[in-house]
C-alpha cells in the first residue's frame, strides 16, 4: 500500500505562516518607486468604517499594496500572458515597436460632443480671445497598422469628426496629418503613453508658423514610463531630451498656492527618476503662470493635460505671460482668471486618449458660461 | 471577504488555522461559529445580523416543532417555510419588480431599499432544508443550537455552498481532531481551486467582454459562449473547489459540486454533473414532494417544470434566467418521453456533441440581457450573420493556449495523467505534484497581485 505523502499541505501551511511572519515583521514601504505612487499604509479602524465595511476594504487594499515584492509579481503575471500567446494587456498592446495604450472613451460622450458645445459656449463668451484648439493623436492612432486587433476607436475618424463640431473661429491644428507626415521619426515613447519632445517640437513650430531654433539635450537614456510600469514590462527603454530654445527670455515660474516660484521650467531631480517626464515642470499642477521678459504683448492661457508639458516651453520667447491650468485640479473661477492676468490667446492642448475619457473640461468651462 | 483576496489567503487563513489547531477541542466549535459570523460581517455588519436573527428563528421553529403535534405543529412549519420564501423572493427579485413598476408608473416614489445580503440564495436553502428535515423528523433527536448554528454559518460553504445537508455537516462534529490527509487533500484543492478562479475564470471572462464588444458573426459567437461556458465553469468549479478546501484544512468534508460537466451524454446527465449539490436540493425538497415521477404522465411533466422554472428564477430575476430554466425542463421531458429511444442507439460520441451543442445553447440564455439579445446570437450562431472577422479571428487567436488549456482542463484528462504518473513514477510522483503544486501558488500569487494593479492611478497623465 503507497504511503500519502503530505507535502502539499506541509508547503501550503509554511507558506501561510511565512507570509504571516513577514507580515508582521517587515515595515510598511510608503512609496513604489516603480508604480510611482503612494502605497496604501494600515488603516485606522472607527465603528462606522466596521460597520459600513470601509474599513475591510481598506485593509484589503492595504494588504494587497504592501505583499512583498509586488512589482515583481505584476513582472510574472506579465510574462505568463505574454508566454501564452497574449498581446493586449489591460489596455495596452504590446508591439515589436513600443506600448501602444487605447484608453475607452466616455460612455455619455463618445464622440467629444459635449466637450465641443462647451468649448463653443466659451468662444461665444469670449469672443475677443483668439482661441486655438490643439489635439495630439496618440500612439495608437499614428501606427493603427502595428497593432493585431484593431482599436475599439478610430483616432482619425474621431480626430477630423470632432474638429467639424467646432465654432470656425476657433483655429483648429491638423496635428493628425503632422504626425502622419513624420510618423518614421521617434515621435512617442515606446514605454510611455506621452509624446516625444521632437513631436511636440513640429507641434509647436505648426501652432507658432515658425521655425524654432533650439538645442537637444539628452536627459535621461534609459526612461521607462508610464506604460512599461503599468504592466510591468521592461523590455523598452526610451531616451528623453530637453529642447532648449536658443532665443529663451528669462522668465519666473510661479506655482501659485503651492507657493514655489522658480527661474526654469525643468525640474532636474525628477529626470532619473522613474516618471522621468516629471522633468518639465515637475509634474501636474492645478494652475501655473510663467512672466517672461519677452517683448511680444501677448498672454496666453492654456488649458491642458500632461502632453503639453513637453510643448510650452518652445512658446516661452513668444509671450509675455503663459497661465497653465489643468481642469483635472483646478476648480477656481476662469473668467476672473482671464480678467486678471488679461488673456488675449487661449490654447487648449490635450491628448486624445484623455480628451475623451474624462469631462473635467467641459465640467469647468460649463460652469464658466452659466 | 472573498476567497480569492490577498488578505485572505495571507491574513485571515492563516490566523485562522493557527488558532483552530492551538486551541482546545471544546473550544473549536464556538471558535469556528465565532469566526464565520467574522467572516460574514466583513465588510457589512448588518448581514451578519440578519443571519443571526434568521438562525435564531430556525434553531426555535425546530425546537417548537419537536414539542408540538398535528396541526398547530404544521401551521408553524407553513408559517416559517413561507417567511423564508418571502424573505428570500424579497430581497432577490425587490428590483425587479421595482423596475417594473416604475416603468408602468404603478409606483412614484423611488425607494432606496437594502441590497440583498451575499449568499442568501445559498444559505436560505440550507435553512429551509434544515426547517424541512426537522419537520419530516429526520434530524437527530437530540439537537445542539450551536452545531446548528454552524452548520448555517460555516463560512467556507456559506456564500456560494457546496448545499451540504445538517445530518452530513452535523457528524462530522463529533471528531474535530487534526487529519494530516485531509488537510494535505484540502492544501491541494484549494490550490487548485484558486488556480481555476484567477487564472482560467478571470482570463475567460476579459475573452468575453472583448468578444462582445465585436459585431456578430458566427465564429465570435461561438466564440462568445464558449468563453463563457468556460468561464462560469471554472468560477463556480474553483469556488467550490475552494471551499471544499477549506472544509477539508478544518478537518471537514463537503459534497462534490461538478464532475465534469461538459461531458455529459444527456441533459439528464449534465444536471447530475453541474451545480450538483442544487439540483439534488431541489430534487429532495421540491421534485419528490410534488411526487417526482411516481405520477401520471402530464402530472410529471408538471412537475419537471415547475421545478426547472424555479431553478431558472432561483439563479436570477431576470425574464431570461426563467427561459432558461424552462428550457432545460423542456429539454428533460423531451429526453424522458420521446427522445430515449433513439439516444439509446445512437453512438455515446454523437450523444455527447449534441448534448453540448444544447447546453451552448442555453448558455447564450443565461448570459443575455434581454430574450431580443439572446435570439439575435442564437441567430448569428446558426447562419444569420457573417461566418467569422478578422477581428474574431485574431482575438481568438491570442486566447488559443488558454482555450486549450481550459478545454484540457474541464475533462478528466489532468486526473488520467495524474493517476499514470502516480502508477509508473513512484516517489519521484511525490516530488513532481510538488513542484507542480508550488509553482501553481505561485502563478497564482503572481495573479492575484497583478490583478490588484489600480490602473487609474496610471492616468496620472
Amino acid at each position: 500500500m503507497k504511503h500519502h505523502h503530505y507535502g502539499t499541505g506541509i508547503l501550503f501551511c509554511c507558506l501561510l505562516m511565512l507570509s504571516l511572519l513577514v507580515q508582521l515583521i517587515m515595515p510598511d514601504v510608503l512609496f513604489s518607486k516603480e508604480e510611482n505612487r503612494r502605497l496604501a499604509t494600515l488603516p485606522q479602524p472607527t465603528l462606522r468604517s466596521a460597520a459600513d465595511g470601509s474599513y475591510a476594504k481598506q485593509l484589503e487594499v492595504y494588504h494587497a499594496d504592501q505583499f512583498l515584492n509586488r512589482y515583481r509579481w505584476m513582472k510574472l503575471q506579465t510574462r505568463i500572458l505574454l508566454a501564452m500567446g497574449q498581446t493586449k494587456l489591460q489596455d495596452i498592446t504590446i508591439t515589436k515597436e513600443g506600448l501602444l495604450q487605447e484608453v475607452a472613451p466616455l460612455s455619455n460622450d463618445v464622440n467629444g460632443r459635449q466637450s465641443a458645445d462647451s468649448i463653443n459656449a466659451f468662444q461665444e463668451a469670449h469672443a475677443d480671445l483668439q482661441l486655438s484648439f490643439l489635439m495630439v493623436p496618440n500612439a495608437i492612432g499614428i501606427y493603427k497598422e502595428r497593432l493585431h486587433t484593431p482599436a475599439v476607436m478610430d483616432q482619425e475618424q474621431l480626430f477630423y469628426q470632432f474638429y467639424e463640431l467646432l465654432d470656425d473661429r476657433i483655429q483648429t491644428l491638423d496635428t493628425f496629418q503632422l504626425l502622419t507626415d513624420h510618423k518614421e521619426e521617434e515621435l512617442f515613447y515606446r514605454s510611455d503613453h506621452h509624446w516625444t519632445t521632437l513631436a511636440a517640437s513640429y507641434a509647436a513650430s505648426m501652432y507658432l508658423q515658425q521655425k524654432l531654433d533650439y538645442q537637444v539635450v539628452v536627459s535621461n537614456t534609459h526612461f521607462q514610463g508610464t506604460l512599461a510600469h503599468q504592466l510591468a514590462y521592461d523590455q523598452f527603454e526610451d531616451h528623453l531630451s530637453l529642447f532648449l530654445m536658443q532665443n529663451d527670455p528669462d522668465y519666473v515660474v510661479d506655482y501659485g498656492s503651492e507657493g514655489k516660484k522658480t527661474t526654469t521650467v525643468y525640474d532636474m531631480e525628477k529626470q532619473m527618476d522613474s516618471d522621468a517626464y516629471a522633468v518639465y515642470f515637475g509634474g501636474n499642477h492645478p494652475l501655473i503662470h510663467i512672466s517672461t521678459t519677452s517683448q511680444e504683448d501677448k498672454r496666453l492661457l492654456v488649458f491642458k493635460d500632461s502632453y503639453a508639458n513637453c510643448f510650452l516651453p518652445f512658446l516661452l520667447p513668444y509671450y509675455s505671460e503663459i497661465t497653465i491650468l489643468d481642469p483635472r485640479y483646478y476648480y477656481e473661477d476662469i473668467n476672473q482668471l482671464i480678467l486678471d492676468s488679461q488673456i488675449s490667446d487661449v490654447l487648449f492642448l490635450y491628448n486624445m486618449n484623455t480628451f475623451f475619457s474624462d469631462h473635467s473640461l467641459y465640467e469647468l468651462l460649463s460652469a464658466s458660461v452659466e | 471577504m472573498s476567497f480569492d483576496t490577498i488578505f485572505f489567503i495571507f491574513t485571515w487563513l492563516p490566523c485562522c488555522l493557527l488558532l483552530y489547531y492551538v486551541l482546545p477541542k471544546r473550544w473549536k466549535l464556538g471558535y469556528l461559529l465565532v469566526v464565520s459570523y467574522l467572516f460574514y460581517a466583513w465588510g457589512n455588519l448588518y448581514r451578519a445580523l440578519f443571519l443571526l436573527f434568521l438562525t435564531g428563528l430556525h434553531i426555535q421553529t425546530v425546537k417548537l416543532l419537536d414539542n408540538l403535534s398535528g396541526k398547530s405543529r404544521m401551521v408553524l412549519f407553513v408559517e416559517v417555510l413561507v417567511f423564508d420564501v418571502f424573505a428570500l423572493c424579497f430581497f432577490k427579485y425587490y428590483g425587479t419588480i421595482l423596475n417594473e413598476l416604475f416603468a408602468r408608473e404603478l409606483l412614484q416614489v423611488n425607494a432606496q431599499l437594502p441590497n440583498a445580503p451575499l449568499g442568501i440564495s445559498f444559505y436560505m436553502f440550507s435553512l429551509i432544508g434544515y426547517l424541512i428535515d426537522s419537520y419530516r423528523g429526520q434530524l437527530p433527536a437530540k439537537k445542539n443550537s450551536f452545531q446548528a448554528a454552524l452548520y448555517i454559518a460555516f463560512f467556507p460553504k456559506l456564500l456560494m455552498g457546496p448545499i451540504c445537508r445538517y445530518q452530513q455537516f452535523v457528524q462530522q462534529l463529533e471528531d474535530l481532531s487534526f487529519q494530516p490527509r485531509l488537510f494535505d487533500t484540502g492544501a491541494s484543492r484549494f490550490i487548485i481551486g484558486l488556480a481555476q478562479k484567477v487564472v482560467l475564470a478571470n482570463t475567460f471572462a476579459r475573452l468575453f467582454q472583448q468578444l462582445q464588444a465585436t459585431p456578430l458573426t458566427m465564429l465570435g459567437a461561438w466564440g462568445m459562449t464558449l468563453a463563457f461556458a468556460l468561464q462560469l465553469y471554472f468560477d463556480f468549479q474553483g469556488y467550490s473547489q475552494m471551499a471544499i478546501g477549506l472544509s477539508n484544512l478544518l478537518g471537514f468534508t463537503m459534497p462534490e459540486n461538478f464532475h465534469y460537466p461538459y461531458l455529459a451524454c444527456s441533459i439528464k446527465d449534465f444536471w447530475n454533473r453541474w451545480h450538483i449539490t442544487l439540483s439534488h436540493w431541489f430534487r429532495d425538497y421540491v421534485y419528490f414532494p410534488l411526487g417526482g415521477s411516481r405520477v401520471s404522465w402530464q402530472r410529471h411533466i408538471l412537475n419537471l417544470m415547475i421545478v426547472w422554472a424555479l431553478t431558472g428564477l432561483w439563479h436570477g430575476a431576470n425574464l431570461t434566467f426563467l427561459v432558461w430554466g424552462c428550457y432545460y425542463g423542456v429539454l428533460l421531458i423531451l429526453e424522458k418521453y420521446i427522445w430515449y429511444p433513439l439516444q439509446q442507439k445512437l453512438p455515446k460520441g454523437c450523444n455527447w456533441a449534441i448534448t453540448l451543442c444544447l447546453i451552448m445553447i442555453g448558455w447564450v440564455f443565461f448570459y443575455s440581457s434581454s430574450l431580443s439579445q439572446a435570439c439575435q446570437i442564437l441567430g448569428s450562431m446558426f447562419g444569420s450573420a457573417n461566418v467569422a472577422s478578422p477581428l474574431v479571428v485574431s482575438v481568438l487567436g491570442q486566447y488559443a493556449g488558454f482555450l486549450l488549456i481550459g478545454i484540457v482542463c474541464a475533462t478528466p484528462l489532468m486526473e488520467a495523467l495524474d493517476f499514470l504518473l502516480n502508477m509508473y513514477l513512484n516517489r519521484w510522483y511525490y516530488l513532481l505534484r510538488l513542484a507542480v503544486m508550488f509553482g501553481l501558488l505561485l502563478i497564482c500569487i503572481a495573479f492575484l497581485v497583478g490583478n490588484t494593479y489600480q490602473s487609474f492611478l496610471y492616468f496620472a497623465f
